[in-house]
């Protein structure tokens, strides 16, 4: 009894010893935050701020102990007081840590990933925008900056040439990210869309971490993490293919393989082509990954066989010209990284591609072959949230050689370039809303005698939540394409300027983005005959100039299950390269390009509708009749595509898509005849798509494991 | 003390989902009988032992809190709730149960949530409380992360169903591969499953006899621990009626 009372004397010690702790949460400026938690640390008492910041709590701890304030999205307050605390605790937090992933640098930027932020498509949007056909270059070219050439498929960005798109894989160099076709067949991307779970598209200003583009970065990236296992299957008018995905422990490891064969379907909706072969690719891909514990493997690997035999009209021949073309390209990429703790982190990785192309003209043979090989290693530190920088260091080699086959002629030539290059890149917040980036890059070359430095600088400002401005500065150069270096190798680098300002706002739904552009040329490849062949005297001598401005809204959340998006591109190249007398805008720019995507899914059908209509505006070309250089214009055009997709099931898709709904001809442009004819004309010939339309219709399964239907039966 | 009825919507998983406006009570009623038991009990002995043992006075304290905490959630003061668990778990760190409500109470909130903003940031939140690894073999744990993948996928089915689903359904499955007698993950795999098949208007009988199955793993589950997950009893009681 008597400890009883002892201990309940205790008790009412205790009680007595409760204190009060009143205080404020409030900003560095003073004002109050609402619904701060504030506590001791490792016990129960502490309490929520009201509306004015104010908190009040009882306690019974003594002594000095560990006040925290926690507000999400800021970093934890702690500071240690001395109770009993009598006056009031005034906890003032600082502004938010200047975190430099609040603002992003938008200017030349265009992002397709899942994550949703700042993104103007997602990796699915690839897939089902009409028109693209599963492939990436068509879907990109849907947005702002981007044009993509109806006769040969390739993107061109910003008023410049196709070539002057590099494509990378995670941080590697693809050197043929195209599939093989003949003149005047569109090309496609080489790689599966659904691959990427990431697509990052610069229309310019891009980081020093990309070398030898003039215009724009296509990177693609595969995402870090085991896939889960399935089998996918399709079927359709063109082909099959087959994918299977195994998972075990840390390990994934994914085949792909497709073919394509467009025999069938020329059969039924016979093309303005007369097949001699119809175009066959066989392909295979290959990703391996491994979860280390602080690492991360991925081995990707594609070979690609293409095959294909037609009649090529040629302006220059009465008859059509036989061409038969069979191509194998072998590509393996590997890349690893590494946490090596304290925020800093290494990134590794190898490319290799093979080519070889045998192309058969008439009475010419024309093989090629392409070894190219990229090495690159990168180290990459976080300070405090808010400086990152990368350092980096890469090596290209590049082996092209081509020969020459007719009747007793036969000459062979190529170039064997070898590029090393190192650079480096910080990003900064100067300030909460505002971020910098800051980045340097050398390159030497055996070929080029010049060593370039190419500085590249950027800065991003958050107005507020929702919108951003950002501006892009940079100077980028280029080796000269194959098509001429192969016949000179001394050819010096190309060179680039770009100055890019951005608008970005994008809250609840929708998203505007505008850009404005300039960028200068120098150094561009001219060449004295009328086509470039190698007994052309080439030079350096060109240059150019390149103003316009992009417009793209999004909508998503106006009228339910309808999104669309509306893209505008005005572009004014003027350019003096390749045989031009003077500068003039090429052949290969439109001034104007319009697209309007929208997609609208029908609950009760389980399908999505997509429509893609693109109006472009008509582009030069050369008349050698008329006495003025490119004084010939094309009409513009516009193309409607529509696609319909329908889930048949979770697992199971249909889709059927159609190209030019509407059958309009365009003409992409003339070939004239190299010699005048009888009268003294140049006899012309248009080029026009090889297929009015373009129809497809597939099946597409997906056989997940998890999917599975009876899991409960071994409970 | 019954939960607030609204507090576990379930939905469906494909591109259009529903609510259930079913009354949905997480068990605590049973948890909370216990916890009135042993207070009637601690008040008798409280004197003698209580400021002796500082951990059985942290016990109750720790009762009193998590009870003061479901309140919170009843009353719909999703953030006081969650701030008032945050405290419980940094006091309690050997104690998963706290962190386990705040990341629930944000996971249910995110899908009532119609400000896309909050949604995101209830979403990300719970998330960053259901990364812990230390929970990676915690089978109630891992069905709340399939829970929380679940409110991220039906903020745009569209895009991130076919991504997600395989990983949600992964999710309960390994839930049930740790605690094959786990009902809510039972559950919670056959209503995701059921809801996809309904969808495509495919025959969800299958479903239904396994949410039979999850029933009777209710029937045959006990709560020793306060405050242990026990919640969809009446849940599956709800989705068998639908099924006939």
């Amino acid at each position: 009894m008597k400890l009883l009372l002892t201990l309940l004397f205790l008790s009412t010690t205790t009680i007595f010893a409760q204190s009060i702790l009143k205080g404020r949460v409030v900003e560095k400026n003073g004002k109050p935050i609402y619904l701060a938690n504030v506590y001791i640390e490792g016990t129960y008492d502490g309490s929520t701020t009201d509306s004015l910041g104010n908190f009040t709590f009882e306690t019974n701890e003594r002594g000095a102990k560990t006040i925290k304030a926690s507000v999400v999205d800021r970093p934890l307050y702690s500071k240690t007081i001395e109770l009993p605390y009598k006056e009031l605790l005034i906890i003032q937090l600082q502004g938010s840590e200047n975190r430099l992933q609040e603002v992003s640098i938008q200017a030349g930027v265009l992002q397709a990933n899942s994550s949703g932020k700042n993104t103007v498509m997602s990796p699915l949007d690839i897939v089902t925008t009409a028109g693209s056909m599963g492939n990436i270059i068509s879907a990109l070219a849907t947005l702002p900056g981007a044009q993509v050439a109806g006769e040969n498929g390739r993107l061109m960005v910003h008023g410049g040439d196709a070539f002057e798109t590099q494509t990378y894989i995670n941080g590697i160099r693809v050197a043929q990210p195209y599939t093989a076709t003949p003149n005047e067949i569109p090309v496609r991307g080489r790689f599966s869309p659904m691959l990427f779970k990431g697509v990052n598209f610069s229309t310019g200003g891009y980081s020093a971490e990309f070398a030898n583009a003039l215009s724009s970065i296509l990177a693609l990236s595969t995402e870090n993490t085991i896939e889960q296992p399935k089998t996918e299957i399709s079927l359709s008018s063109v082909g099959l293919g087959l994918g299977h995905t195994l998972q075990w422990g840390k390990n994934s490891l994914t085949f792909n393989s497709s073919y394509t064969n467009l025999e069938p379907y020329s059969k039924i909706i016979t093309p303005d082509i007369r097949w001699t072969k119809p175009y066959e690719n066989a392909s295979g891909e290959l990703i391996y990954r491994h979860q280390f514990k602080k690492g991360f493997l991925n081995i990707y690997g594609a070979y690609n066989f293409e095959n294909m035999g037609l009649y090529q009209s040629d302006i220059n021949y009465e008859e059509p010209i036989p061409l038969k073309k069979k191509s194998n390209n072998s590509y393996a990429n590997i890349t690893y990284s590494q946490d090596l703790g304290n925020r800093w982190a290494f990134h590794s990785g190898v490319g290799i591609g093979y080519l070889t192309d045998k192309l058969h003209y008439s009475d010419i043979y024309l093989p090629n072959d392409e070894k190219s090989l990229h090495l690159k290693g990168t180290l990459r530190k976080t300070w405090k949230n808010s400086i990152k920088s990368i350092w980096g260091i890469e090596y290209f080699d590049n082996n092209y050689k081509e020969e020459y086959h007719r009747q007793e002629l036969a000459y062979s030539y190529g170039y064997h370039s070898k590029m090393t290059s190192l650079f480096t890149e910080t990003t900064f917040a100067l300030l909460p809303s505002l971020i910098g980036k800051v980045g340097l890059r050398g390159t030497t070359s055996n070929l080029q005698s010049k060593k370039t430095i190419e500085p590249r600088a950027s800065l991003g400002y958050a107005l507020n939540k929702y919108t951003q401005l950002s501006l892009a500065y940079g100077t980028f150069h280029q080796q000269a394409p194959s098509p001429f270096l192969k016949y000179d190798p001394q050819l010096d680098w190309l060179a680039a300027r770009h100055y890019i300002a951005n608008y970005f706002y994008e809250k609840g739904g929708h998203l505007l983005r505008l850009e404005v552009y300039h960028k200068t040329y120098d150094n561009l490849i001219k060449y004295n005959s009328q086509t470039a062949r190698y007994d052309s005297q080439y030079d350096n001598n060109g240059n150019g100039k390149v103003k316009g401005f992009d417009v793209f809204y999004k909508n998503t959340s106006s009228v339910k299950n309808l999104q669309y998006w509306i893209s505008y591109s005005y572009t004014d190249s003027k350019r003096d390269e390749a045989n031009y007398p003077h500068t003039v805008t090429p052949s290969y720019v439109y001034k104007h390009s319009l697209f309007i995507v929208g997609k609208y899914w029908f609950a009760s059908l389980r399908s999505q509708l997509s429509l893609t209509n693109s109006i472009v505006s008509g582009r030069n070309y050369n008349d050698p009749n008329q006495t003025n250089f490119m004084n010939g214009r094309t009409k513009g055009y516009n193309n409607l595509s529509m696609s319909w997709s329908f889930l048949y099931s979770q697992q199971k898709i249909i889709h059927f898509s159609v190209s030019n709904v509407l059958g309009a001809s365009p003409i992409y442009g003339y070939q004239y005849a190299d010699r005048p004819n009888t009268q003294g004309i140049y006899d012309r010939r248009a080029i026009v798509p090889t297929a009015k339309r373009f129809v497809f219709l597939g099946y597409f399964w997906t056989i997940s494991k998890n999917e599975k239907d009876n899991q409960l039966d071994n409970l | 003390m019954p939960v607030h009825p609204k507090l576990f919507p379930f939905v469906s998983c494909y591109p259009q989902f529903h609510w259930s406006s079913t009354k949905y009570e997480p068990a605590i009623e049973e948890s909370k009988m216990l916890t009135t038991k042993r207070k009637i009990m601690k008040s008798i002995i409280i004197a003698i032992i209580c400021f002796i043992s500082s951990s059985t006075f942290a016990q109750s304290n720790y009762e009193k809190s998590m009870g003061q905490a479901m309140g919170l959630w009843q009353s719909g003061e999703i953030q006081k709730a969650s701030a008032l668990l945050e405290r419980i778990g940094q006091a309690e760190k050997d104690n998963w149960i706290p962190t386990y409500y705040q990341a629930m109470i944000l996971t249910t909130a995110a899908f009532r949530e119609k400000n896309k903003e909050t949604q995101a940031k209830y979403i990300e939140s719970a998330e960053d409380i259901l990364n812990n690894s230390t929970q990676d073999n915690n089978s109630e744990w891992l069905v709340l992360r399939a829970m929380n993948k679940t409110a991220l996928m039906v903020t745009d089915p569209m895009t991130k169903a076919k991504e997600l689903s395989p990983i949600i359904i992964g999710l309960y499955k390994k839930a049930l591969a740790i605690t094959p007698s786990n009902p809510r993950a039972a559950l919670g795999l056959a209503e995701f499953q059921m809801n996809a098949k309904k969808y495509f208007n495919q025959d969800s009988s299958k479903e239904c006899e396994d949410v039979k199955k999850a029933l009777s793993l209710f029937n045959e589950e006990k709560v020793t621990v306060p405050f242990s997950p026990s919640w969809g009893k009446d849940r599956a009681e709800q989705i068998l009626k639908e099924c006939k």
